[in-house]
Order: structure tokens, then sequence, then C-alpha cells
């Protein structure tokens, strides 16, 4: 812990050598690159704050009421960073391994479900006996496909997948969510619930083709080792970052949060370094970014030294939706045991086939109206001192709210009364408990973190979010730059993929450049 | 139990596209039969262009059709604005330089990325050769592995608003050439993989033909021609189709078994209107959400067409916005206000193509089927929408009809019946299909 924060040394116009990478941006990403690095006897300084919320793990946002702001749940933790930085030996630790869900749907029904995706089918024989059969085959083949499928979800090309899956693992990733799930399924409700899940925080609507694949990448995703489930992480979405920031400190990164990057120098078709926010330059032959493409590329690289085609594709399409995170602080507690038990529990609220096409229309005309799906947790029920006593935290995920890069009152209030309403069909009556709601967009994370607003966003379907990944993976055919930036990754949450195979490829060229 | 008649092929579909497929195959040397439901398609006053293999292996030179290509595609915008494209590349270049857009510098770049984005969608979404449940080319997961994978991915996954925007800046020629290349598929713009609804356009035949009004319609000259190849045609409908591993047995009303080693329908139409399942090849062209309503206005005197063009399909939509807005709001069960239109003047009628309509109606929650009060009311709001276009002869409309067809729905891995993915050229993708079934073994 050579340089805690704000202590940063000052370079000022100092050129500083004997560096073998440079990490930008402190990112959950970034972090990961860095402790990857540094584990692999690579001198790495990692620049720029990871904004705030790297500093606070939680939030007052009413007095006595705190919440935890970033990712709620951790379902897509990347399993080799976590062995390759030995994230749990640095204080990674999991309030609950596996949550519970329980699916509300809008005929006043709520239906149990196992945590663990394999066990569902017990829930769904019960409550879809007419599905069970079909249901069981149908998890079969998409655990298998998602299993199968796995090394495209972190980034890597297609594995070669076998005759008898192939076609189905194929059909899984051009399909539409109504294409698979209707054609299966009679059951409302299990359609409901397949729908919700499949279209949860992404941007593709249930019609379109390439919608399915995001279903079997949520399958496909592993928490605390366990596939297709969700964990609760303690500290929240914080917890885990400490940990990756406690993993990069042990392999001897150089921390300078205070420092910024101007310039990423670039001689010949290498990289030869960064130029620094205090005027310094620290040479290297090695740069992981893992700020958004466009700081990444166009203002530190400069567009003169890109391939024209690799700029077409820097810029995404303006983002069509985004997700909004509800936070409530609730008074009076639960008495009866089953809604204590669901205090632990993965609350979803899987509306109906109209409720979300409304939803999604209404979001594409710039405006929320609920129901919306949702996914409710209580924090306050793993760390109790986020809530005074006898009252709770719910957080809550909605989608789809419109994407806007800067909002106002009346739109907050907007997703508010939706997010409300919406809680009402998990929890009749709960409305009037609530004494504060905290709303927070893509504007606000952007704010906390430094990063625009674009990369909180909800992103696009799984295989056009990996074609955009493996090609600024390619990182404009400039040397020993490596990029893992926010549309490096593939699908929502909280998951480390694009830094480890940043940090990985950016190993495998320092010891190329030192042996050949 | 009479005996059951085997044949190498069965085609279900009496359309053009129907009959070129069970055509080209009994060109091929297969025992081909084709079955007539008797369930009758959309009203059309154009026709799906035939492509040249077709052509050939048909000898449809020889037929003595009469038809020649649609001579513009016209859209009709507020204001008395219009805009044209032509068959002839050379001609829409002109045609754009004449009106002073300065895109048409673009244009034979723009043409010729689609063709490169149809050639890979092509080779990406064609795994029709083998039939449903027995796929055995996974062509995305080879593709996804391969080197340009990404690129692959990028491509067949893109938006058409994604792709115009990359080479247009005027208005009125994205629009344009989202009427014609959405409006069949009630796509939106925004939809992942519309980019291949634009890429479709430049399918060898996707240009639509008239025939003249004295000769012999496209459709029955397919079926001469298919009968003239040996097909046998079958009027029938279908009561059930069974499929093993060797392959299909279709049962008719009659009480006749049918046996054949390949299973096709013309279209995923046609198989939907025989009553049938259907497993297309992938697409994302693939529609699923909504209807189709075929409109017919009849006028007590022939009216005349804007610009006088009888021959063109004109198609009306206020700008590119107007796609995704009118998918979403039949998605939602409403009637959209100013769906993207397409229409037709056909002798004293004109045929209007409104392919975004709710497959079922939602008032006040409420979710209903369509009522005649409802057709209704979609005609007079199609009528509205045409009149100032029509210069005065609105007043002569004797007789509005309306149909409400729902989109077909495919299903994937149906065993048993296949049918071409859909496309601007069907006649082509049909007869591609039919080709690949009978060589498949």
């Amino acid at each position: 812990m050579a340089n805690d924060e704000g202590q940063a040394p000052k370079s000022g116009g100092r050129i500083e050598g004997g560096v073998d990478a440079v990490v930008v941006g402190a990112s959950f990403e970034g972090l990961g690159a860095a402790a990857m690095l540094g584990k692999a006897g690579l001198k790495t300084i990692l620049l720029g704050a990871g904004g705030a919320s790297l500093d606070d793990a939680r939030r007052e946002f009413e007095p006595g009421y705190f919440c935890l702001d970033g990712e709620q749940l951790v379902t897509h933790l990347d399993p080799e960073l976590i062995s390759a930085i030995e994230l749990y030996r640095h204080g990674l630790e999991f309030a609950n391994r596996r949550l519970d869900s329980v699916y509300y749907f809008a005929d006043g029904s709520a239906a149990h479900v196992d945590g663990d995706p394999y066990n569902s089918r017990e829930a769904i024989a019960e409550f879809a006996p007419g599905d069970a059969a079909r249901y069981t085959e149908f998890l079969e083949l998409s655990l298998e496909s998602a299993r199968a499928l796995r090394p495209l979800f972190s980034g890597a090309a297609a594995p070669p997948i076998a005759a008898p899956l192939a076609g189905a693992a194929e059909r899984y990733l051009t399909a539409s969510v109504e294409d698979v799930v209707d054609a299966a399924f009679e059951d409302e409700r299990l359609i409901s619930m397949l729908t919700a899940e499949a279209l949860f925080r992404g941007a593709p609507r249930a019609g379109e083709a390439f919608s399915f694949a995001s279903y079997i990448r949520r399958l496909a995703g592993e928490a605390a080792g366990l596939q297709g489930a969700a964990a609760f992480a303690k500290d929240g979405a914080h917890g885990v970052r400490a940990a990756a920031r406690r993993a990069a400190q042990a392999a001897r990164v150089d921390f300078r949060p205070a420092t910024g990057v101007t310039r990423v120098l670039v001689e010949w078709d290498r990289v030869a370094g960064v130029e620094t926010s205090d005027g310094g330059q620290i040479r290297a032959p090695v740069v992981v970014n893992a700020l958004d493409a466009r700081r990444a590329f166009v203002d530190l690289i400069g567009p003169e030294l890109l391939d024209i085609e690799f700029q077409a594709g820097i810029e995404s399409p303006a983002p069509r939706f985004g997700e909004a995170r509800v936070h409530f602080a609730m008074n009076g507690e639960p008495r009866d045991e089953r809604t204590l038990a669901n205090m632990t529990r993965r609350l979803v609220y899987a509306p109906a086939r109209e409720e979300i096409a409304h939803a999604f229309a209404a979001a594409r005309r710039g405006e929320v109206e609920g129901p919306l799906i949702m996914e409710a947790i209580f924090p306050s029920a793993f760390d109790p001192t986020l809530a005074p006593e006898k009252a709770c935290v719910v957080s809550a995920l909605v989608h789809p709210v419109p994407f806007r890069s800067a909002a106002d009152d009346a739109f907050r209030e907007q997703i508010a009364a939706a997010a409300r309403l919406t809680f009402e069909r998990i929890a009749p009556g709960a409305g009037a408990r609530i004494i504060a709601t905290d709303v927070r967009i893509a504007c606000d994370e952007a704010n906390a973190s430094g990063a625009p607003a674009r990369a909180f966003a909800s992103p696009p379907g799984v295989i056009a979010a990996w074609a955009r990944s493996r090609k600024l993976a390619g990182a404009a055919g400039i040397e020993g730059y490596f990029f893992c930036g926010p549309e490096a990754r593939i699908g929502p949450g909280l998951n480390g993929a694009a830094g480890r195979r940043a940090a990985q490829a950016a190993i495998r060229y320092a010891r190329q450049k030192v042996h050949g | 139990m009479t005996k059951r008649r085997q044949f190498d092929l069965i085609v279900i579909g009496a359309e053009p596209a129907g009959f070129a497929a069970a055509g080209c195959a009994a060109r091929e040397g297969a025992r081909t039969a084709l079955i007539r439901t008797g369930d009758k398609s959309l009203r059309e006053a154009s026709m799906p262009g035939v492509p040249d293999f077709v052509w050939r292996k048909l000898n449809l030179q020889d037929m003595g059709l009469d038809a020649k290509p649609v001579g513009a595609r016209v859209s009709l915008f507020e204001g008395g604005r219009s805009f044209k494209t032509y068959q002839s590349e050379r001609k829409t270049h002109d045609a754009l330089e004449a009106a002073g857009i300065t895109d048409h510098h673009l244009w034979a770049d723009f043409s010729g990325q689609l063709v490169r984005l149809r050639e890979e969608g092509e080779t990406l979404t064609q795994r029709a050769s083998a039939p449903a449940g027995r796929n055995s080319a996974p062509a995305l997961l080879g593709a996804l592995a391969k080197e340009d994978g990404a690129s692959a991915a990028e491509r067949m996954t893109s938006t058409s608003a994604a792709l115009l925007e990359d080479y247009f800046v005027n208005g009125d020629l994205k629009t344009h050439l989202a009427s014609a290349a959405l409006g069949p598929f009630g796509l939106g713009g925004d939809e992942a993989g519309s980019a291949l609804a634009l890429a479709s356009l430049t399918a060898p035949a996707a240009w639509r033909m008239r025939a003249s009004a004295k000769g012999p319609s496209l459709e029955r000259v397919l079926e001469e021609a298919a009968s003239a190849a040996g097909v046998e045609i079958i009027d029938a409908r279908i009561r059930g189709l069974d499929a093993d591993d060797k392959g299909v047995s279709l049962s008719l009303h009659d009480g006749e078994g049918l046996r054949a080693r390949r299973l096709m329908a013309a279209s995923t139409d046609a198989a939907a209107r025989a009553g049938l399942e259907v497993s297309a090849a992938f697409s994302p062209l693939t529609r699923r959400d909504g209807a189709v309503a075929n409109v017919r206005l009849r006028f007590s005197k022939a009216p005349d067409a804007p610009g006088g063009d009888k021959d063109a399909i004109f198609y009306l939509a206020d700008n590119f916005a107007s796609f995704a807005e009118a998918r979403d709001a039949a998605l939602e069960g409403r009637i959209p206000e100013k769906a993207p239109i397409s229409f037709e003047f056909h002798k004293d009628e004109i045929i209007v193509h409104a392919p975004y309509c709710p497959a079922y109606l939602m008032s006040d929650g409420e979710v209903r089927e369509w009522s005649e009060q409802d057709r209704q009311a979609l005609g007079q709001q199609i009528v509205a929408r045409l009149a100032p276009h029509l210069n005065g002869a609105a007043r002569s409309i004797k007789r509005v009809d309306v149909r409400v067809v729902p989109a077909a729905a495919h299903q994937a891995d149906r065993a048993g019946l296949t049918a071409p993915a859909p496309s601007h050229d069907p006649i082509g993708a049909a007869a591609k299909l039919a080709l690949d079934l009978i060589r498949g073994e």
C-alpha cells in the first residue's frame, strides 16, 4: 500500500520509466486487470479514481436509512478472475450465496422458485403442471447450452459444440424470447416468468430476433460457484470491488486514484505509455484501458491513429432503454413468517404479456408506465445496520425505463410512481409504509463514477454486445493497447471477464516482447 | 385403406413460390406433388419477381408470360413531395442526382454493401437443407468461432437504422428505403437484424413484376410450368401430418394418405393458411407480431395514379420513426394512426397492404378480436389517408373490403414441415429450398 488515495506522488512534468504496465480506470474491470498484471510480476500502475462509490459503501438516503449503490446482486462474477486474483482470500464474502426467487404475476398469484435453477423444475411442476415435462426438457437443454456457450458470454470465440446440442444452442442465440417461450409453453405465468428473466436489464424486446440469448447468458452466469444463481455480497457491489482492490494492493499495484490520463502515447504502431493529468509521462509498453470506448480510443488516442472502419463501431447507436434503481425506506416490520422468509429472497414481478408490451412501448416514447419488470431485495435483512430498528430498506431494479443522459425531477417522480405501483403487486398495501423513495438512474451512476451515462444504459443483445466487445478487444491494431471498458462487457452485472481477458492478453504480449 | 402414393417432395401452397419450387424439383427428376388447399392468399396487383435460375429451369420463355417489372417504387409524402427509385441502379442514381439529393454519391457504395450483407446473411441463416429436428449445420456457431466472427455477428444483428444512418442524411430517402424493405415484414427500423431486410432488397428477383392485363397471371403460368415439369397437383385439404426418420406421412380430408421423403410449404403464410405449424429457417425477418390487413378500394371509374404511374408501387410513411411506432402500437393492440402502408393500382381498384395491424385489439385493458366495425374503421382511416393523393377520385369509391390476416407464426424445430425464410425474393427462396431438400441425401 505504497500510495493511498489523496497522496498521489506529483510527477509534474517528470518522465517515469521502469513500468511494465499502466491500467487506466479503477472500475471493477480495471481493478481486476491491474491485480492480474501485478500478480503476473509486472510492475503495474493503476490510474484514475473509480468514483465516489469506491469510498462510500453506503449512502444515507433518508435519516437512518442506508442503501448500497451499484449492483444489488451478483450473478455473473467471472470464476477465472476470482481464482486468478484470489478474491476470496482478499475478503470477498457473501451474505447469501443463493437467493431463492419469488415471482409475482399479474393475476395476483406468486410462485417460490429455488435459487438453483436446476431445482426450479419442482416449483414449475407445482404451478404449471401441464408444462412440467416440457419445462424439464427445456431446462436441461438451456442449462447445457448455457454451459457450452459460456466462453462466448465472456467474450471468447464461440466454442465448438457437438451435434445434438448445436441445433438448440444456435436457436437459443438467434431466436426471440417469444419464439422460444410461446412455442414451448402454454401456462401464461410460466411464460411471464421466463420472459421477465430474459428481458430484464436488456435492450431487446420480446419479439425481437436474438433476444432470447440473454436468458441463456443468465443461466450461464455464476455467483458464488453455482451456475445460474444470484448471490448477495457483503456490502453489495462495493464489497466485491473492495476485495478486488485489496487483491490489487497485495499484488503490489501502484494505485494513484488522483491521477488522470490526458493522452495515450503511441509510437509507430505501439503503445509507449501515457501522459498524466499532472503533466508527467509514464513510459510503459502495455496500457490496459478500462474507460469507456469513446474516451479510450477517440479522446486518448485520437481519430487520426485509428482505422476508419474501427472508428465506425466505437460509437454505438444511442441507447434506447435504461434501468432505474429504486430504494424504498419502509417503516414497520412484517410479523408473519412468509413475509419474513421472503425478505432474504429475490422478489420478481413478472408482468403479463400486454403489460410488458405496454412498458416497452411507453419507454420508447420516453415515458414510464408501470407495472415494470422488478427485482426487489431487502438489503437490511442481510445487514440490519442499514435501517433503523423495526424498519427496512427495499432495493429494487426496474426495467424498462427510457434512457436519458440527464434527468429532471418529473422524470424521477414518474419512475418512483411506476416502481411503487409495481411494488404494490409484490406486496399489496406496502405502499402505505414507504416513507421515502430514492431513484437512481444512469446519469446518477455516471456522476458518481465519472463514466458517461450511456455506460449505464441497458446493454444491447448478447450477440451484438459480443460482436462489439470482440471488435474493441482487437484494439484498433495498436500493439500493447488492451481494452476492457463498459463496451467490452457482455450483458449487465458485475462481471470481471473483460478485465481478466484484457489482462491475460496483455501478459501474453509482455512475455512475448521479453522472449521474442 | 387406400394405397398411399409416394413422392420425393410434397409442396404445400398453390402460390407462385409453391409452383416454382415444385416445378424446379420435378425438373431435377424428383417425384413431386403440390397440394392446393384452396385457401386464398392475400390479393396483390404485382407479383414477386422470378429469379433467372427458376426462369431457365422451367423454360418460362416458352410459356407466354407477358410481364414486366413494376415501374417504380414511389413514396408519397405530405405537401406533395414524392420520392422514387427504379429497378435500374443507374436510373435511381440519376434520379437522386436530379432531385438534388447529395446522397447519390454513396448510392453505389451502399448497394455494394447491401449485396455483401445479403450474401453473408444467406450463408448464416440458410440451414434449411437439413429438415427441422435433424439440423446438422449450425452455421451461426461456426461463423462466430471464426476469426472474423465478430464482424459477421455485427452485420447480422445490426439495425437498418444504424445502416442507413451510416450512409445517408436525407430523411425521405431513408423512409423510402424502409418502406420498401421493412414494410412487407412489419418490422421497425430499430429491430436487431433488420439490416438484413434492407439487404434482402438486393436479392436477384426482389423487384416485383406485373403481368399485362390481357395475358395469363404469373400464378397460372407457373402452374402450367409445374405441370409441364411433371408435378402432380392435388386439390385437397390436409387433416394431419406425421413425421418419422424416413419421411413424412400426410393424411388428407378425403381419406387419402400421401407419403414423401421431404415436405415443404411455399411460405410460412401458406402453411398457416393450411392450418399447419412450420419450421422456417432462422431469419430476423420472420415476423411474429400482429396481423396484416389487405384492403381493396373499388372505384366507379378507374382512378388516376399519382404522377400517372399506374404500374408503380406506392408507399405512405411519414418518416423513419413511424415504422417502429406503428409496430409498437400494433404490439399494444392499437390500430396505429399513421402506419406505413403501400398500395397499387389494379384496373378499377386500389389494393392496399397494411402490414402494421394488431393481431387483437386492446381497449380499456380488455382484449378483443377484430370486429366488422374495426375493419370498417381501418378501411375509412386508409381511405382518408389516400384521399389527398388521388386527385378527388376518393369520392367515386364504391366499396371498401378489408381483410385482416394474422401474421404467420413460425415454429422452430417443428418436425416434418419446412418453409423458406422470409425474403423479398420468395420464389427464389422457395425454389432454393426445394432443390436443397431433394439434393439433401
